[in-house]
């Protein structure tokens, strides 16, 4: 009895065990990954509309949302191939990381500013209105990207298999 | 330390993706300027009323009291179901909810067009400069209002495209009248010009 006691406090809590576990770190980057090539997809294409939708926030100055836009959307574009195929893993869930706080600090201005606009979260169609919803799901994925930071083992990355090519021959 | 380094990491990141999206902007065919033109707010018209030639948008207010806006007090219940889910009104709508005063009707064709004629009370927002009159507008137009858009005819696509910004910038209850300019003007009602003796 006391020595399976002692054998369950030396254990992995389950949850940290699963958190940890190299499939669903690799699920969480292939899911942050494509989300982030589906959303700045049409950003990419036609930066013009994201402009467009950061000028609605209010929150820069009109000069530079042409800008923004640009940047914006091919940094959502470039994190996300990065995370789909596993290159350089941990620093573009970082760049995740910080565009979503970006994004969410965005959201909740307008919540304390009672604006209720397109997001322009996804594709240039328009997409869910800003809310507490929408801060609630960002913090998911705020802390998803910290996971994979956290806890990413190159596990079926591009980095990774790469690096073992050049190592064997 | 290494969440530090993880995020310079993802900042450069983002450096470089900026560096891509100012190379990749140059050089296509519809590029946009870093820069957008200034917003065109430097007038100082106020607004007077829906039917006055100084329509053009945007025209704010510049020193006390509130904003006059157009379309104030309208309420979503202005246009049917049918016209919201098809996004179109017909002529006789524009003009019924027009003589009431309950729609922000924009023209979403060039300055120069809207200049030489108009549908008496539009407001003109080129689409290709909505950046210019994007303050004037979100100042002067309620997220609320009915906004009924229109270019030159059912050919035209300035106004389909101004309506979708317009959802995008909040506009709620947005719609086109696709006969546009052409089928109102040769249908005899009524338009001014804002260009004087016209």
């Amino acid at each position: 009895m006391g020595t399976n006691t002692t054998a369950s406090l030396r254990g992995p809590n389950p949850l940290t065990a699963i958190l940890t576990h190299k499939v669903f770190v690799l699920v969480l980057r292939v899911f942050i990954g494509a989300l982030f090539v589906y959303s700045s997809a049409d950003k990419v294409l036609d930066p013009e509309r994201l402009a467009i939708a950061a000028r609605a926030y209010k929150l820069l100055p009109v000069s530079l949302t042409n800008l923004f836009a640009l940047v914006l959307s091919w940094s959502e574009m470039l994190a996300g191939v990065m995370l789909l195929f596993g290159v350089q893993t941990r620093k573009a869930a970082a760049a995740v990381f910080l565009l979503l706080v970006m994004f969410t600090i965005a959201i909740a201005t307008t919540v304390v500013r009672g604006l209720t606009i397109d997001c322009g979260c996804f594709s240039n169609e328009g997409g869910p209105q800003t809310g507490y919803l929408l801060i609630l799901r960002n913090l998911f994925l705020l802390a998803a990207s910290l996971i994979v930071m956290r806890f990413e083992t190159g596990f079926l990355g591009l980095s990774r298999i790469v690096s073992r090519k050049a190592g064997n021959s | 330390m290494k969440f530090v380094e993880d995020l310079m990491g993802g900042f450069l990141i983002i450096l470089a993706a900026g560096v891509i999206a100012i190379a990749q902007n140059a050089v296509r065919d519809d590029k946009i300027p870093l820069v957008p033109k200034a917003p065109a707010s430097v007038s100082k018209k106020p607004y007077t009323s829906p039917s006055s030639s100084e329509n053009s948008v945007p025209a704010p207010k510049q020193s006390g009291g509130a904003v006059d806006r157009v379309g104030k007090g309208a309420t979503p219940v202005l246009l049917t179901e049918e016209e919201l889910a098809s996004g179109e009104v017909s002529r006789e709508r524009v003009k019924g909810l027009l003589e009431g005063g309950r729609i922000v009707l924009i023209d979403a064709r060039a300055a120069g067009e809207y200049e030489t004629g108009h549908i008496a009370g539009a407001i003109s927002v080129p689409y290709e400069a909505l950046a210019e009159h994007y303050d004037g507008l979100m100042q002067r137009a309620p997220l609320d209002a009915m906004v009924v858009c229109y270019c030159r005819s059912v050919t035209c696509e300035d106004s389909e495209n101004l309506a979708r910004e317009l959802k995008f910038m909040g506009y709620r209850n947005v719609v086109t009248y696709k006969g546009g300019w052409d089928e109102w003007s040769q249908a005899g009602y009524p338009t001014e010009s804002s260009n004087p003796g016209e």
